[in-house]
This record gives structure tokens, C-alpha cells and sequence, in this order.
């Protein structure tokens, strides 16, 4: 029946619905410091099997193709693209930058790590290292309120110095996490994402060392998402929904055919 | 039994068959890796009544429909775990289900890092599945070569049909399974772009167009039906208003 064809192209409108959906998440955080852009992938859906080739057409003869009637598309995954954003310099000296693939690990009020690429972090009021949101940086690290200025090292070592003392003091080291496979991390909003089955356990270690990626003090990581691409993928996005939607318009028109024809 | 009746009804469902076929093409417009499907018709002899020239053939159209294993365009996405194949060579996966091939590159690593598909099947090397470092950018030569850190660490396993068209069956998730009508052979001649994915190779306006045309064949068939009915429906009011 055309019905087939109607869910078929169903399923096809929905996928670019879906498509659009991410397009424009990504779209709003063109300018989220530290944001990854997600892409959406799709995959096609079973197959019925109407006729299969080499099965026998008769004594002699075997089919040389067959019926195989697909069911549509659905999206199988949401991948987020963790591609270096470009740099941006603010001089700001909270504002750093990974560059490589470690991540900022972030306590949250409920306990738990969460892992972050934006690096714009803050002081609170006790002088712990927190992001804007409040949460603290892991390891903690407290700037006294005696220090005038700031340094932070490749490898995250943060040191102060403090008027009337000759040597820098070492606070404390940033520690950042790596994962397997990043791309299986949970968005939890915020520029926070969450460890999962999929993205393995990390693995924790200094900046600028096996892989981990080197802090880049001054510096904030722009959102990787490029307008133009986005742009260009919606415009296909939406084109395909329109012919989609002439699936739709053509099997009703062959289903008003039938019924013009019995009555 | 009325033959032209059914050879309408051949007729009409081979249409059916097709729509549905380009609905499905249609809506894997966006889908990476995806073949679509082309229809054949063939003649469908039911009965053959008399013999030398006073045949009649009872026959009518029967759909088939085999995929078209030409690429798709190649999109730049940057991803070290995304690649595209140029040439004929096909991906081989291990699925519960037996080997599986695919020209979907989009690779992922799973939690216990091994490179997998994104169903999370095992993509395997020449020495079986392959397990990614975590803490190096991997990179794939045009061979298929994996490598980190300057060091080798597999080889893709790319395999070929002389005949994929009747080699390989579409099993759903961007995945051919093989018929056993031929084996797979070692591609030698394909090349692994990496940081690239190959997109759906359908073309949405020849689908729009052969949509079109399915669309009005069928409605000359409905056409010849209401004729064949209303010619039937004449007679047979004709001969009882005798009697």
C-alpha cells in the first residue's frame, strides 16, 4: 500500500526535523565560550524482504534481483565534534585555555565531577577558583587575597606573587581529564558534560603532558561551531523536508487514485 | 478471471513498489553512507493460453529493485575517527550477527577503547579488533593504515565485490550483509580519506522526477482500469436487458 510510502516519508520529515532542532542549538551557542557543536547521524531502518534474488523465479531460472522494501531513516546518534575552537586572547588571568583534548574537571553542589572545555573561570569569596556558575575547580585552588598577580603554567601549576616577597608561591596544580572517546560524554548544559559508559573513566593528569593538552593562560576557547556550515546544512535540511513532504502529497494523490477507481 | 483486470493490478502494484522504494531513498537523503535503491521492471508471465499464433499471454510488470553502489559526495568534517572511502572498497564490521560491510566511516571508540561503528559493532583490522590509545591523535593513512603516536597499530580491513549489486544485501543501519554469491575479495586499489564522511548518493531531483512519472503511470493505469470496468459493466447490462 502507499500507506508504506506515508510512514516511509514520516520518517524522513522527522529526521530533518531533528536535523533543524540541532542546527539551531548550535546556531544559539555560536558565541558559548568553549561550546562543541553536535552533528546529528542518521542511519537507515530495517528492510522487509518482498522478493529475494537468487530465489527461484521458476525450475530454471533464479531471480537476478530482488524486493527489498527499506522503512525510512532515523537519527542514530547526536556526535559532539570536540575541534579545537579558535583563541581568543583577554588577557584576563582566570581565563584559560586547553589546547588539546583535556577538559577542566568541575565540582558541582551535588558532589559530582563534571568536566567542562570553558575556561573562564572566577574567584568566590573565599578566593577558591570557581566557574561562573559558582562551582569549584578539582582540585580546589585558593588565591590568598594578599596576591597580585596571578601565573598559570603549561602544565597548570598557578602561583601568586605577593608585594614585598621576592619568589613566586605555588598554590596548587590544575588537573585535567582525558576520555577514550569524548564524543560519548553527557551535555549536562552549562558547558558542563558528564562522564558515561560510553566515554569511559577518565583519565587525570597535568596540562602539557601525554596527550592531555598544555593550559594557555589569557586565553578562552571560542565555540567551534562556524554559521556558514550551519547555515548551508539548514538550507539542505530544509529542502529535503520539502521533498519529503512531496512523498507524502504523491502517495495520498496514488491512494485518491484507488479510490476514484472503485467508485 | 478477467486477465486485463490483473495485469492492471501487476501493473499498479509495481508502481506501489516503486514509490515506496523512493520514499524510502528520499528519506535517507541525510543518511552517511547510503546506497539508493534503483527499480527494475520485469514481465511477469502468469499463464500462456493457446499454442502458435493464436497465444495469448496472461502477463503483467513485476518491481524489482537492486542497489546503486555508486559514492556518494565527499564532506570535509575534520574528525580523526571520520573516514571516507574513494574507490569500490567496503568497511568490514563484526556485528552479533556475522561480518557486515559498510561505507558509513563514522567510527567511534567505545568505553573500552576499541574502535567501533556507531551501533557498536566492532570494526576490525587485519589482526582483529582494534583498540585505540586514548592519549594520541590517531591517524589513518590512505591504505587504511591506523597509526598513533607514530606508531603502527593495524590496518582497516577493506573488502571488495566484483558484483556488489548481487554480493550484498541491505541489512538496516547503513550495513550490507553478504548473500554468498560471491566472496569478499582484499580492495587494493581504494584510497582512506580521513576526516571525511561519504554522504547519501541520492540525487532528490531525479527522485522528484521518476516520483512524478511513477505517480502518473500509475494514474493511467487507474485510467485503463475505470475504462475496463465500465466497458465490462456496459456489456454485461447490454446482454441481461436482452434476455
Amino acid at each position: 500500500m502507499p500507506n508504506r510510502a506515508l510512514l516511509t516519508a514520516a520518517t524522513g520529515m522527522q529526521v530533518q526535523q531533528q536535523n533543524v532542532d540541532n542546527i539551531a542549538n548550535n546556531l544559539a551557542n555560536a558565541s558559548t565560550v568553549g561550546f562543541k557543536r553536535t552533528r546529528l547521524e542518521f542511519q537507515d531502518l530495517m528492510y522487509q524482504n518482498m522478493r529475494s534474488a537468487g530465489a527461484a523465479a521458476n525450475a530454471s531460472t533464479p531471480l537476478p534481483v530482488g524486493l527489498q522494501i527499506g522503512m525510512g531513516a532515523r537519527s542514530i546518534a547526536s556526535e559532539k565534534i570536540f575541534k579545537q575552537g579558535d583563541y581568543k586572547e583577554t588577557q584576563n588571568p582566570l581565563d584559560m585555555m586547553v589546547e588539546g583534548s583535556g577538559f577542566f574537571q568541575i565540582r558541582q553542589a551535588s558532589g559530582e565531577i563534571a568536566y567542562t572545555r570553558a575556561g573562564q573561570f572566577h574567584l568566590n569569596e573565599q578566593g577558591q577558583i570557581v566557574t561562573a556558575g559558582g562551582d569549584q575547580l578539582e582540585p580546589s585552588i585558593t588565591i590568598p587575597t594578599e596576591a597580585t598577580s596571578v601565573t598559570i603554567a603549561k602544565d597548570g601549576t598557578v602561583s601568586t606573587t605577593t608585594a614585598g616577597q621576592a619568589n613566586a608561591q605555588n598554590v596548587g596544580q590544575i588537573q585535567l581529564a582525558i576520555f577514550a572517546n569524548p564524543a560519548g560524554l553527557e551535555a549536562l548544559g552549562g558547558n558542563l558534560f558528564k562522564a558515561t559508559g560510553a566515554s569511559g573513566q577518565p583519565t587525570v593528569g597535568a596540562g602539557n603532558a601525554n596527550g592531555i593538552g598544555a593550559i594557555n593562560q589569557g586565553y578562552t576557547e571560542s565555540s567551534n561551531v562556524s554559521v556558514v556550515e550551519e547555515l548551508v546544512n539548514m538550507i539542505s535540511a530544509q529542502r529535503i523536508y520539502e521533498t519529503n513532504s512531496k512523498v507524502i502529497t504523491t502517495a495520498d494523490r496514488m491512494l485518491g487514485t484507488i479510490n476514484q477507481a472503485v467508485n | 478471471m478477467n486477465y486485463g483486470l490483473y495485469t492492471i493490478f501487476l501493473g499498479m502494484r509495481a508502481r506501489q513498489n516503486t514509490l515506496e522504494t523512493q520514499a524510502n531513498n528520499i528519506a535517507n537523503a541525510s543518511t552517511t553512507g547510503f546506497k539508493a535503491q534503483r527499480m527494475t521492471y520485469g514481465t511477469f508471465e502468469a499463464e500462456k493460453k493457446g499454442t502458435g499464433d493464436r497465444q495469448l499471454l496472461v502477463a503483467g510488470a513485476s518491481a524489482a529493485n537492486s542497489t546503486d553502489f555508486s559514492s556518494g559526495s565527499v564532506q570535509l568534517t575534520g574528525r580523526s575517527l571520520d573516514v571516507a572511502i574513494e574507490g569500490d572498497a567496503f568497511i568490514q564490521i563484526e556485528t552479533p550477527n556475522g561480518p557486515r560491510f559498510t561505507r558509513a566511516g563514522n567510527m567511534t571508540v567505545s568505553d573500552g577503547g576499541q574502535l567501533v561503528t556507531k551501533n557498536g559493532d566492532l570494526v576490525v583490522g587485519e589482526k582483529g579488533p582494534i583498540t585505540i590509545p586514548r592519549d594520541t591523535e590517531l591517524s589513518i593513512g590512505k591504505r587504511g593504515t591506523l597509526s598513533a603516536g607514530g606508531k603502527d597499530i593495524d590496518t582497516l580491513k577493506l573488502v571488495r565485490f566484483d558484483n556488489p549489486a548481487a554480493a550484498l544485501l541491505k541489512d538496516g543501519d547503513t550495513v550490507f550483509k553478504a548473500t554468498g554469491a560471491e566472496n569478499p575479495q582484499p580492495a587494493t586499489n581504494s584510497r582512506v580519506v580521513q576526516g571525511s564522511l561519504e554522504g547519501s548518493n541520492i540525487n532528490t531531483i531525479s527522485e522528484m522526477v521518476a516520483m512524478i512519472n511513477n505517480n502518473r503511470e500509475f494514474e493511467s493505469l487507474q485510467k485503463s482500469l475505470t475504462l475496463l470496468m465500465n466497458d465490462m459493466g456496459r456489456k454485461v447490462s447490454g446482454e441481461i436487458g436482452k434476455i
